[in-house]
């Protein structure tokens, strides 16, 4: 299957969405995105960054310099409770869009 | 975008820094993980970056934003210092109740008196004549400030340079109220002379040149509120002014003035009745009201005048009896001090009154600010391990700097809002002096946003000055004997030796004023003013101007007063248009004797018009010639009276017979004091009022029993015309004005005198203190060598020596040059006084002496042992 380009804050959605587990790097998002969707929404890691660094300057998550499981230096993120609260009302509104144009798509 | 970032506590280096650092390691786990499937680490690192994307736009757009994030965070950081810095100042304010106590109320004093000032002085000057379009506004001045009715009637019809020219003269009149009667102060106007000034009226209407009736009368919003509870159906309404009934047309707003001086309050206006005035709008060579002119769009003052002054010259061409003087027509723009024209010397008490508390109030401020100034540094020097950690723990010099004045600001802003509370108090004690003066004067001296907004810079100034420099000081020295605890430099004292020097240099300026004030108001009550008061009773009355013809009031005066002196116990009954040193009535002319060049303009003279027996009735000495008779009336030749002074100037004593303005000379009294205490003798003239007869008259009568006296006057003056609403008090009482600069100098500068000596006693004490803490080592081993207390307490004292003599020098000097400035208002003392400089030096002196004998004592206490084995 060849890889989808992105809607418009799909991104953003996932990013937070890998979070929610607990801290982790980049690195770990990124490669937590393609497992999760088997390859087949690639994001460019460099958009990737963009948007951590976005979100966290809206203050939907912080970062903080921490020890990798290697012991190299990384960058961690973390969910603010803000970040939190806003996961769950973009999963929704996402639940919500799917449903609407499924029903359009393929009509019971 | 550069200056953005200098203030970042994390540079945009170091922010590029950690992008590559992310990203970098990114790369490195994902060549691992291919690594480990095998992959070439070229084939690797290829495909690493492949999915990355634009590693170097990815690391630009990361960088931009982390500076955003960076700099959001740094204004949240000192908005959230700020309140650290703001609740840790509330903190240590009440920690240390005695200090702040003081720090409070001393910018209390000084920033309420400040305000104060501010307000008076706004409400004299800032605050534009309330009209439309003041600046078209004019005066018109014919050789004095007022006009006949005929020659403003010319001047309005034949002038080309006004869209409009009005007429108004005060009018005193009583208001019927009950039984009695309240003489209230308005104007008798044109009826064009409010809508001269477009303003819109409170309530009802203003009236107008369209109304036929002249029986309207139009109140100030001041009167309706006073007088008629607000009474919002006042329009329509009827009263009783004088004899006559008016119909109440309107209410003008608050402030309005017409074209009165600020503070000036008109209490109504009336229009005038040509049927009914006819006695004061027929004679040409009367001039009875004042002139004002709106001028036409693009034409200036200068013009104008150019203007008027061909059109008066026509005039007096016309009529050729009018006097030289009409020529000299003047058109002046009615704002700033020139609205004051005509008025100065009423307000001439106010003026000072204003200067004399600018100094005084700026002056405290200044001690204020040096003292707190002083416990800042004590308080920092007491501080300064709490600083030297803060430093060691790698707070900034700069944040330190910050914090400090913060906390000076917060006691800044109590301090000012506490001023403003005394401030209003103040001017509602500022009206009620003023509202003693004989004319209704008031100042609108309520809360508003420019008296604020002026508060609240004085207590940020305030805050800066006191603060900035024990701020700068506290947060300088070295971390390493700061933390040890080592002695302070003593060089840190310098600053606050030149502060206590300034402190003492104004408290001696302050106690020599309120010293020379306080005596001022002792000879107040001893200084001869010329006449007698002690007595006499004063009845002031108003004739209706309207009804009567000038030798009917003539007549009728002398009746009353004829009535008035088969009273019992009268000894002399007689009348005069101007009291000396009550402020009530004023009147000057240029006069010009036979001698004088024809081209001379004259010379300045004071001048009243009294009856016959009105010099013996005040004690008022006749030195040559005669006192008027019943027999120099209007129609017989004119005649004079002058006073010493003049006689001396004019014609060296020679003076009986002798001309002025064409006048004979029959008479010269002693010197007697006209308008204020303080004055040099002015020459002046007296007049018979038969000769020159008006409608307001102040009736002077001496009696054995002045007080059954006062109360039959009443009486007799009320059956004789209740129109006359007689206002009747001692000429004692009436002279209190007299005393008033003398009073209001002496409390003001006498408190704040006082005010600022206890701050400087503080300040005194505060150093001395310090100074011993320091000392406490030294003064163990002088005593471990054989020093007795006499030495060390005398060796601290003298530590002061330099600032007491320095300050007390300054403060002298200084205190004399504006003692000269104020010597007007100074009575029967020297600016330069022996005894009260001495007096001042030594209470300053003695009570600096006092402030630092307590700490020096103290210090002398010390036990040499325990002062050497004390850890430092």
């Amino acid at each position: 299957m060849s890889t989808l380009s992105l809607l418009q804050g799909t991104v953003d959605l996932l990013i937070l969405r890998a979070l929610q587990a607990g801290p982790t790097h980049g690195y770990a998002v990124s490669r937590w995105v393609r497992d999760r969707t088997e390859g087949v929404l690639a994001i460019e890691d460099a958009a990737l960054y963009q948007a951590l660094h976005r979100l966290e300057g809206r203050g939907w998550i912080d970062a903080e310099w921490g020890l990798s499981e290697n012991n190299r230096k990384a960058k961690y993120y973390r969910l603010t409770p803000t970040g939190r609260q806003q996961l769950r009302s973009e999963i929704s509104v996402w639940k919500k869009y799917v449903q609407a144009v499924f029903k359009v798509i393929e009509p019971a | 975008m550069k200056r953005l970032f200098r203030f970042l506590s994390r540079s945009r280096n170091d922010i590029a820094a950690d992008v590559q650092d992310e990203f970098a390691f990114h790369l490195d786990m994902r060549v691992q993980d291919l690594m480990r499937t095998g992959m070439a680490e070229s084939d690797a690192r290829r495909q690493a970056l492949e999915e990355f994307g634009d590693v170097a736009r990815g690391a630009q757009a990361c960088v931009a934003q982390g500076a955003t994030i960076e700099r959001q965070r740094h204004v949240s950081r000192i908005v959230a210092e700020f309140k650290q810095d703001t609740w840790y100042g509330l903190r240590l304010l009440g920690r240390s109740p005695g200090f702040s106590l003081v720090a409070l109320l001393t910018l209390a004093l000084a920033i309420g008196g400040n305000t104060t000032i501010f307000s008076i002085v706004s409400a004299l000057r800032l605050r534009p004549l309330p009209a439309h379009a003041p600046h078209e506004l004019v005066r018109i001045y014919t050789g004095q400030s007022q006009t006949s009715w005929l020659n403003y009637d010319d001047m309005r019809r034949r002038n080309l340079v006004f869209s409009d020219v009005a007429a108004h003269g005060m009018q005193r009149l009583p208001l019927a109220v009950g039984d009695g009667a309240v003489r209230l102060m308005g104007e008798l106007t044109s009826a064009n002379y409010l809508s001269v000034f477009g303003v819109r009226p409170l309530l009802g209407r203003a009236y107008g040149p369209s109304d036929t009736r002249a029986d309207l009368v139009v109140l100030s919003e001041r009167t309706w509120r006073a007088r008629f509870a607000a009474d919002p159906q006042i329009v329509g309404r009827q009263l009783t002014l004088g004899n006559r009934t008016y119909d109440v047309v309107g209410v003008m707003p608050r402030g309005f003035r017409g074209a009165r001086p600020p503070g000036f309050v008109s209490e109504f206006w009336i229009p005038i009745d040509p049927a009914r005035a006819a006695q004061v709008i027929t004679d040409r060579r009367k001039p009875a009201f004042e002139v004002v002119g709106r001028l036409r769009p693009g034409i200036g003052s200068g013009e104008a005048q150019a203007a008027m002054q061909v059109l008066t010259r026509e005039i007096r061409n016309e009529h050729p009896e009018l006097d030289e003087s009409f020529l000299n027509t003047e058109v002046f723009l009615i704002d700033g001090l020139r609205s004051f024209r005509g008025v100065m010397s009423t307000l001439a008490p106010v003026f000072a009154f204003v200067t004399l508390m600018t100094a005084v109030t700026g002056f405290v401020l200044l001690v204020g600010c040096a003292n707190i100034s002083g416990l800042l540094l004590s308080r920092g020097a007491a501080r300064r391990r709490e600083i030297g950690v803060r430093l060691a723990l790698g707070a900034s010099r700069g944040r330190l700097i910050r914090q400090l004045l913060t906390e000076s600001l917060v006691l800044a802003l109590i301090g000012g809002s506490a001023g403003v509370l005394l401030a209003l108090w103040l001017g509602t004690l500022f009206n009620a002096l003023i509202g003693q003066l004989p004319v209704p004067v008031e100042f609108d001296l309520s809360v508003d946003r420019s008296m604020l907004l002026y508060a609240l810079l004085v207590s940020a100034v305030t805050a800066l000055l006191c603060g900035l420099a024990p701020a700068r000081k506290s947060t300088r020295f070295d971390l390493v004997p700061a933390l040890k605890d080592d002695a302070y430099a003593p060089a840190r004292q310098r600053l606050r030796q030149w502060m206590l020097t300034g402190q003492i240099a104004v408290s001696c300026l302050l106690l020599l004023w309120g010293g020379l004030f306080l005596q001022s108001l002792r000879n107040a009550h001893e200084v001869d003013p010329g006449f007698d008061p002690t007595g006499v009773v004063l009845a002031s009355v108003e004739f209706d101007e309207g009804s009567l013809t000038p030798a009917a009031i003539a007549s009728q005066l002398d009746v009353l007063l004829t009535e008035v002196r088969g009273m019992p116990g009268v000894q002399s009954a007689s009348a005069s248009t101007v009291v000396p040193l009550t402020l009530m009535g004023r009147e000057e002319f240029r006069v010009r004797t036979d001698a004088d060049p024809p081209d001379a303009r004259g010379r300045w003279v004071m001048a009243n018009r009294i009856t016959p027996d009105w010099l013996r009735t005040l004690h008022i000495t006749l030195i040559a010639g005669r006192d008027f008779t019943p027999q120099d009336v209007a129609g017989g030749p004119p005649v004079m009276i002058v006073n010493e002074t003049l006689a001396r100037d004019a014609w060296n004593g020679a003076a009986l017979g002798q001309r002025l303005n064409g006048t004979e000379v029959v008479g010269i009294v002693r010197d007697s004091k006209y308008w204020t205490l303080g004055e040099t003798i002015m020459p002046a003239v007296y007049m018979p009022l038969a000769q020159r007869p008006v409608s307001g008259v102040n009736v002077l009568v001496r009696s054995t029993t002045p007080g059954a006296t006062a109360r039959a006057l009443q009486t007799e003056i009320v059956r004789h015309d209740p129109g006359l609403a007689p206002e009747i008090q001692p000429l004692n009482n009436a002279l209190r004005a007299a005393l008033l600069p003398a009073q209001v100098g002496a409390s003001f500068t006498g408190a704040f005198g006082v005010v600022g000596t206890l701050l400087t006693m503080m300040g005194i004490y505060g150093v001395v203190s310090f100074a011993v803490a320091q000392r406490r080592r030294e003064i163990g081993i002088r005593k471990a060598i054989g020093a007795t207390t006499q030495d060390i307490v005398l060796n601290v004292m003298r530590g002061i020596g330099v600032p007491v003599a320095v300050g007390v020098g300054t403060g002298m000097i200084l205190g004399t040059l504006g003692a000269y400035a104020l010597r007007g208002f100074i009575v029967g003392v020297s600016p330069i006084d022996p005894q009260t400089i001495v007096a001042t030096a030594v209470l300053v002196v003695g009570t600096a002496a006092a402030a630092s004998a307590l700490p020096a004592l103290r210090a002398s206490r010390v036990e040499a042992l325990d002062a050497l084995r004390e850890p430092h």
